[in-house]
């Protein structure tokens, strides 16, 4: 954390509502961030398994400096982090005021098991009568009324579904703690009754996610509900989960039968009249369910996907559908099955199916799978009645674009404002953090007020270890007070034992809190129950004690191990607990932008609205990249305007710097401390020092030689008709067919990937071509037409206008054969089943966005290329816009084909990342980091070449390894490599964990 | 050796399978007292001496569990885990320490039931090995 | 087919010197690394030669291999230096010092390596009673050994190590000297490198194709010591198939950690377990005695052996210098040869083969190994 900012509010504490609050968290503000659930993580506490790694990874969103202001744990049992208030069980019930100085009021349930004395010891639970389907494996299995509400959640405390509970009182008379107060025998008042709060706050992020479309209350349910084995896919991805209803195994919930073979039936709820928009992420979905079917079955079941177009519109998704058809033997089939029914015969499952070309196809299956469509989140309404911020026609907020003359301090983040897949949630909520802290930092109030200096505890790194135990004394357990102080009587380091009451407790807490004040221990040892819970109350102890919270650890006495083992490992462990007192260089607070067109600009002014300068470096001789040629988006957005605003704001910005004509030349250093030259018109050399870079040096139309192209004028690229409409030079008027072909050299053998918006382009220009000439004939040959989300919309206009889309495969190209009167060209039409040929006046080409050249720039500051040449994201869902190390992070079409409002959002995550790391304290190495012993070093470089982060490097002059402590994220991979624990790991030392193993036997 | 009770040593990584044990508890999914967890942040970091004093410290068997391919918080830890494993499966195989004793799995966080289920199949399948060394004053 | 080339002198020794000399002549050679003998003693060491005629006491075939010459060559190219060196290298020397290079501890960037028909060595200490017996048989020894065609039956003070090598003939040096099958007195060169076919083609010898029987020979010479091999490595795998009988394999230990000294691929400037990981507190020692009722002092001999198994045995090039160095004739060299050839073949690396090959703990992939997963 670093200088303290103003205070946020983030509403709804799923995966976007997580990433914001990190976001600002990590830049210095307070935030609470409260949810109507009683558990963090939204939708995605439910699911297990990611697309396109089929595993999970959610850990690698936790910050990555400063790593100590956060529990190091698994991201989906929970955020714990100083700078964040969890409410949960809270909304957003008020907003008053004005950007950065908005009074928010907050309503929070009542709580009718006090989190403060609830022990999760389950008790309640085993004598509670009522049982009721488990809202968390969505009622496939039961639990409870009294119950967890998601097994693996920190903290994690019993709740009481009171619309199911009898108030028979079992529960509350049970209960060792006097945790539970049921309402009721004339006992009006609640222990913990419904409260409001009231906070001021500079912005309010709204992350408050989505809801499932409801089958049942459609006109077709496909037997949903009544037919045990058609399942929805979040049902299918609780079944497939470890803690799902059949523990992992993949059963027909009907008879518990292992299924042969399952559908998938795609669109249910989208793309249909009531909801006219793509889910745009139900075919990943779908795709990613049906692979690990396959894999768990090894192949015996078969998974048939219907679908209407398949779309794997961001850049790894068709590689992915590629691998599922391919490798895992997915069977996808274009067609639309219209019901499901019940098979007397087999007890299966009958799919009455029109194929593609109209046929009957129907077949049997023995489970189905609804892909439901996504639907605003439940608290949409209210909150946009709140806040004041519009919804459009489909319920979703509208995002405000640009910023730009939006007068709020609301934000709309993830899937909120529209449907998203993980990365791109990801992408739009440190987007929406960003333009957030622009307003927090704009309302700031200059104080003298300074952040506590970090460190400032007594000083004990060079005493011997003199440790004091607390044992927390369950009246639930046994005693074991005596054989603790047995084994601390034989540690000559322990030198005092405390037992104390229940330090889960309030009061118990309390209690040892006053009883350790003023001790001289150097170090602490506790010894409970569930230590995670009481991570962030080291701090605490710490305070009460003036002790490093380096020197302070938990023993986990509750998992069943033998007491003496854990008791030992633990006085190993905290005997070497250290802090490096390694600093770490201080953070520059600058970033560079290479590449100054729209994302590079947006990314600069994110930079600079935060309060760090920006430098740009932008290779041409004028700002904007790619927006100099676009004329407006799909929705009539002027992009002309945007460009003028924006270059305008660059250049007014006192925080930005921009330096055209200018090329990097060479950098060194690492996250947190660059120095970079780049020539300026040729010559002129120039070097800045800079904390973080981001590339923003975008993309183009690829080019073609393909259907004609330069052979005749008759055949265009989207961006020639782009920029002819744009000048006048080309009337829609004048002609009378004008065909687009789709696809053109992309998702093939040689350019795999989707490039995304050439289908709203081609929309967009269809459109606009059609509103100029509405007798023009439109075709569009095409391979799926990749509209998702709300473009959709448009895709549905353009049939209604009278667009013609005909779909070709790749084995049946379109073919254009100049003639006399303009271009030929011959498709194959597949639902009539012949060759059509329409002459045209123009002939369209989508060629689909190659990546600038950035290998050589990438790799001048560590970072890396995907297999089709655009930067290498750590990890395209967790880690969307940065390189592995932390310090590099792109944007825009540098990153992947996007179009302009989501490279703005790309743009501004990219900030967010710089930002996030140069506010980072110098003083914060974190426990864990690596650390060398230069006299044991003899200069093999293993651990160079094990540290994926790069912070690792050889410094020449010196001949020594240097470490950088910002980079390092305290892996081990260099300690492990080390033959003699040169390289070592601070508080995983080698004597310490030798310790612990002798300890544990 | 019906009385026999062989002690387990867990090196787990903190951001997998030590959540699952801890899940494993929670869900009251109960496994064996033989286990001895070591949580380590990423099992790349389990350097093979470990594994070697566990042996001579008189561990019946050892189990390196973390992220499953590709969830790796540290992006490769995993693989990296995995080359050592083998390694020490090679020479500790000849000197008796055969691979029942050494393992390595793949447990995510949610898999609390896998946790359980692995530590099940050790402990029962040790229990028939019988002690990885019948006279630890003889190894020196 | 590599050219190869003859060269003839009087006798072995002066057909290699011819070579060695002309090498220096020729190739710029500052100075080169040379099993030399001593001038007043019969001890032969690897001495740096930079006066061409300095040569005339050198002698690489003696059964004299007091230490395996890699780590000097990384003391000699650890740092980047302009001047040219070369360094006259058994095969398992080089390959030791290969697997220096690999992690950063040596440099061949300017060395010229020759390597030779290897007919392997004595014990240290069988060769220097035998030095100052006076019956060290510097000269006549690899006669003799070339005339039984390398049948180790016939030498029976051979190491064991060398015994046992399956690998005694030069393949990537620079320089590859053959001995077998020559008409006596006269060796065979050829390049085992694009250097080394440079530098030879430079040296204007003889061009003439090796003995037409050579390929056999070397063939058998292979699978007699695999076979003697196979056989060792049985009789260690009985003794040691425990860890207890490990602990008696390794019983007179007394933890002078002299083998690690003398391997050639233990690069750590200090063990381990000299270092402060080892370093225990006294009243530790009192606790683990009380817990096993004895403490065999000092302790954490296994430990030492099986970690230095983890971290040498992939490099492991079965040079027998550990035995050497043990003062308490611990077969060490069978052990580690042993242990290090399956490490080995478990990740199909040889060590000492080629630059090429990367250390195969620093590099993995994603989709490999998945037996050692699983349960």
């Amino acid at each position: 954390m670093g200088e303290k900012q103003g205070r946020a509010l983030v509403v709804g504490a799923g995966i976007s509502g997580i990433r914001s609050a990190l976001d600002l968290a990590e830049t210095g503000c307070d935030v609470t961030l409260i949810d109507a659930a009683p558990h963090m993580g939204g939708v995605l506490s439910k699911l297990e398994y990611q697309f396109p790694s089929d595993g999970c990874g959610m850990c690698r969103m936790l910050p990555m400096a400063d790593r100590d202001t956060c529990l190091q744990a698994c991201l989906r049992k929970g955020l714990v982090h100083g700078g964040i208030d969890l409410m949960l069980s809270t909304s957003l019930k008020g907003l008053e005021g004005e950007p950065g100085k908005y009074r928010v009021t907050l309503e929070t349930e009542p709580c009718i098991i006090d989190p403060n004395l609830c022990t999760g010891c389950n008790r309640c639970s085993e004598v509670c009568p009522v049982t009721i389907p488990d809202p968390f494996n969505q009622g496939l299995s039961t639990t409870k009324a009294v119950h967890l509400p998601v097994p693996h959640a920190i903290p994690n405390i019993y709740t009481i579904d009171m619309d199911h509970c009898t108030l028979c009182g079992e529960c509350e008379t049970v209960c060792p703690f006097g945790a539970i107060y049921l309402p009721g025998d004339g006992r009006l008042e609640l222990k913990i009754p419904r409260t409001l709060v009231e906070m001021d706050v500079g912005a309010v992020v709204l992350a408050c996610g989505i809801d499932y479309y409801d089958p049942t209350t459609g006109i077709n349910t496909f037997g949903y509900k009544e037919l045990k084995d058609v399942v929805s896919n979040i049902e299918l991805e609780r079944i497939l989960s470890g803690t799902g209803p059949f523990k992992g195994s993949l059963e027909r919930p009907s008879d518990g039968r292992v299924p042969s073979r399952m559908a998938w039936i795609q669109c249910v709820g989208s793309r249909d009249l009531e909801f006219p928009a793509c889910s745009s992420v139900c075919c990943m979905i779908a795709l990613k369910e049906a692979v690990l079917v396959r894999k768990r079955s090894g192949g015996t079941i078969e998974t048939v996907i219907y679908y209407m177009d398949m779309r794997c519109f961001s850049k790894e998704f068709e590689a992915y559908r590629r691998r599922a058809e391919n490798k895992y033997g997915v069977i996808l089939k274009r067609a639309r099955p219209h019901s499901v029914r019940h098979d007397r015969n087999t007890g299966g499952l009958w799919l009455y199916i029109t194929g593609d070309s109209g046929v009957r196809e129907d077949e049997a299956f023995d489970m189905v799978v609804l892909s439901l469509g996504q639907r605003p989140g439940k608290s949409v309404k209210d909150l946009a009645k709140i806040t004041g911020i519009g919804l459009n026609p489909l319920g979703f907020f509208e995002a405000p674009l640009s910023g730009v003359g939006d007068n709020t301090g609301v934000f709309a983040a993830g899937s909120a404002s529209g449907l998203k897949d993980i990365g791109e949630s990801v992408i739009h909520s440190s987007s929406a953090s960003a333009m957030a802290l622009k307003v927090i930092h704009g309302a700031k109030k200059i104080t003298d007020e300074e952040t506590e200096p970090l460190n400032g505890f007594r000083d004990v790194s060079t005493q011997v270890p003199d440790i004091g135990v607390v044992l927390c004394q369950c009246p639930n357990g046994p005693d074991i007070e005596p054989q603790v102080k047995s084994i601390g009587a034989n540690d000559v380091h322990v030198s005092g034992i405390m037992a104390m009451d229940r330090i889960c407790t309030r009061e118990g807490w309390d209690g040892m809190l006053e009883a350790l004040a003023g001790k001289p221990f150097n170090r602490i040892l506790v010894l409970a129950c569930s230590p995670q819970l009481f991570l962030d109350k080291k701090a605490a102890i710490s305070k009460a004690m003036d002790l490093d919270p380096a020197y302070i650890d938990f023993a986990d006495i509750g998992k069943g191990e033998p007491l003496a083992s854990t008791v030992k490992m633990g006085l190993a462990r905290i005997r070497y607990a250290d802090r490096l007192n390694s600093m770490a260089s201080t953070m520059v607070p600058k970033v560079l932008v290479v590449g100054g067109g729209l994302g590079g600009m947006t990314a600069a002014l994110s930079v600079a609205d935060s309060g760090f300068e920006a430098v740009i470096v932008e290779k041409e001789p004028r700002l904007g990249g790619n927006l100099v040629w676009l004329d407006k988006d799909i929705t009539g957005y002027d992009f002309g305007r945007l460009l003028d605003n924006t270059c305008q704001q660059v250049e007014n910005h006192p925080g930005i710097r921009v330096f055209t004509n200018a090329v990097v030349e060479d950098s060194r250093g690492g996250p947190g401390n660059y120095t970079t030259t780049f020539k300026v018109g040729g010559n002129d050399s120039k070097r800045i020092g800079h904390g973080a870079v981001i590339l923003a040096t975008g993309g183009r139309e690829a080019e073609t030689t393909a259907y004609g192209y330069g052979t005749s004028d008759a055949v265009k690229t989207n961006l020639e008709v782009e920029q002819a409409l744009k000048a006048g030079t080309m009337d829609p008027g004048d002609m009378n067919v004008v065909v687009m072909i789709q696809c053109v050299d992309s998702r093939c053998d040689t350019r795999e990937y989707c490039s995304r918006i050439c289908c709203k382009s081609s929309l967009k220009h269809a459109l606009e071509m059609k509103r100029i000439n509405p007798d023009l004939g439109v075709y569009v040959l095409y391979r799926e037409m990749m509209s998702y989300g709300f473009s959709e919309i448009y895709f549905k206009e353009a049939r209604e206008r009278g667009v013609i889309f005909i779909r070709y495969s790749l084995e049946q190209k379109p073919q254009v054969i100049s003639g006399t009167d303009g271009p030929v060209v011959k498709v194959h039409e597949p639902i009539l089943n012949r060759t059509m040929e329409i002459r045209s006046d123009l002939v369209v080409l989508a060629t689909g966005i190659l990546p600038s050249a950035i290998q050589s720039l990438a790799a001048l500051f560590d970072a890396g290329v995907d297999d089709y040449s655009f930067f290498k994201e750590a990890d395209s869902k967790w880690r969307p816009v940065d390189a592995v190390n932390g310090g590099v992070f792109a944007c825009g079409l540098a990153l992947g084909p996007r179009d302009t409002k989501e490279s703005m959002a790309s743009a501004r995550a990219a900030a967010m990342g710089a930002v996030r790391l140069i506010s980072s304290r110098p003083a914060g190495v974190s426990l864990v980091t690596a650390g060398i012993k230069h006299s044991l070093c003899i200069l093999c470089e293993r651990c160079i070449g094990s540290c994926v982060y790069g912070a690792r490097t050889l410094d020449p002059d010196a001949g020594k390894i240097r470490i950088d402590p910002v980079a390092c994220q305290g892996c081990g991979s260099c300690a492990a490599v080390c033959t003699n624990s040169a390289a070592f790991v601070n508080n995983y030392l080698d004597q310490q964990m030798l310790e612990i193993i002798d300890a544990a036997i | 050796m019906d009385n026999f009770e062989p002690t387990i040593i867990a090196f787990v990584c903190n951001w997998c399978t030590y959540t699952a044990a801890d899940l494993a508890g929670t869900s009251r999914q109960k496994y064996p007292p033989n286990v001895r967890l070591i949580r380590v942040m990423c099992t790349g970091m389990v350097d093979p001496k470990y594994v070697v004093k566990a042996f001579l410290s008189g561990a019946d068997a050892v189990l390196v569990s973390g992220c499953h391919p590709g969830d790796c918080h540290y992006i490769n830890g995993n693989y990296k885990a995995r080359r050592r494993v083998r390694l020490l499966h090679g020479i500790l195989g000849r000197f008796g320490i055969d691979r029942e004793r050494l393992r390595l799995t793949w447990i995510g966080a949610s898999d609390g039931i896998e946790f359980a289920k692995v530590i099940h199949a050790m402990v029962a399948e040790i229990k028939a090995l019988g002690p990885a060394v019948s006279d630890m004053k003889l190894v020196i | 087919m590599e050219e190869t080339y003859e060269i003839r002198g009087t006798d072995l020794l002066d057909s290699v010197k011819k070579l060695l000399t002309s090498v220096f002549e020729t190739s710029s050679v500052s100075s080169m690394l040379v099993p030399v003998r001593h001038t007043t003693t019969h001890v032969l060491m690897p001495t740096l030669v930079s006066d061409p005629g300095e040569l005339q006491r050198a002698d690489p075939f003696a059964p004299c291999f007091p230490l395996n010459s890699a780590k000097l060559v990384s003391k000699l190219t650890k740092k980047h230096s302009n001047e040219t060196m070369a360094a006259v290298l058994r095969p398992c020397e080089l390959r030791a010092l290969v697997e220096l290079v690999k992690i950063k501890q040596a440099t061949m960037d300017n060395l010229i390596t020759i390597s030779f028909d290897c007919a392997g060595a004595w014990p240290n200490r069988e060769y220097n009673q035998a030095a100052t017996e006076g019956k060290a048989k510097n000269r006549g020894f690899m006669e003799q050994r070339l005339e039984s065609k390398f049948d180790d039956e016939t030498e029976d003070r051979l190491a064991t190590s060398c015994r046992i090598c399956a690998a005694p003939f030069p393949e990537n040096a620079d320089i590859c000297i053959t001995l077998l099958d020559h008409d006596p007195g006269s060796i065979g060169v050829f390049a085992g490198t694009d250097r080394g076919r440079e530098i030879i083609t430079g040296l204007a010898f003889e061009p003439k194709p090796l003995p037409g029987t050579r390929a056999d020979t070397v063939r058998a010479v292979i699978q007699r010591k695999k076979e003697a091999g196979k056989k060792v490595f049985e009789d260690l795998a009985r003794e040691t198939a425990t860890m207890e009988g490990l602990g008696n394999y390794l019983a007179s230990c007394v933890n002078c950690y002299n083998c690690r000294v003398a391997c050639p691929v233990c690069f750590c400037r200090e063990c381990v377990f000299n270092t402060d990981v080892f370093d225990y507190e006294p009243f530790q020692y009192a606790s683990w005695a009380k817990d096993k009722g004895t403490l065999r002092m000092p302790m954490d001999t296994v430990f030492f052996h099986l970690t230095r198994m983890i971290h040498m045995g992939l490099s492991c090039v079965g040079c027998g210098q550990c035995s050497n160095a043990c003062p308490n004739d611990i077969r060490l060299a069978e052990l580690f040869t042993a242990v290090g050839k399956g490490a080995q073949e478990g990740f199909g690396y040889v060590p000492g083969k080629s630059m090429d090959d990367p250390f195969p703990l620093s590099v993995f992939f994603e989709d490999e190994f998945q037996d050692v997963t699983g349960i």
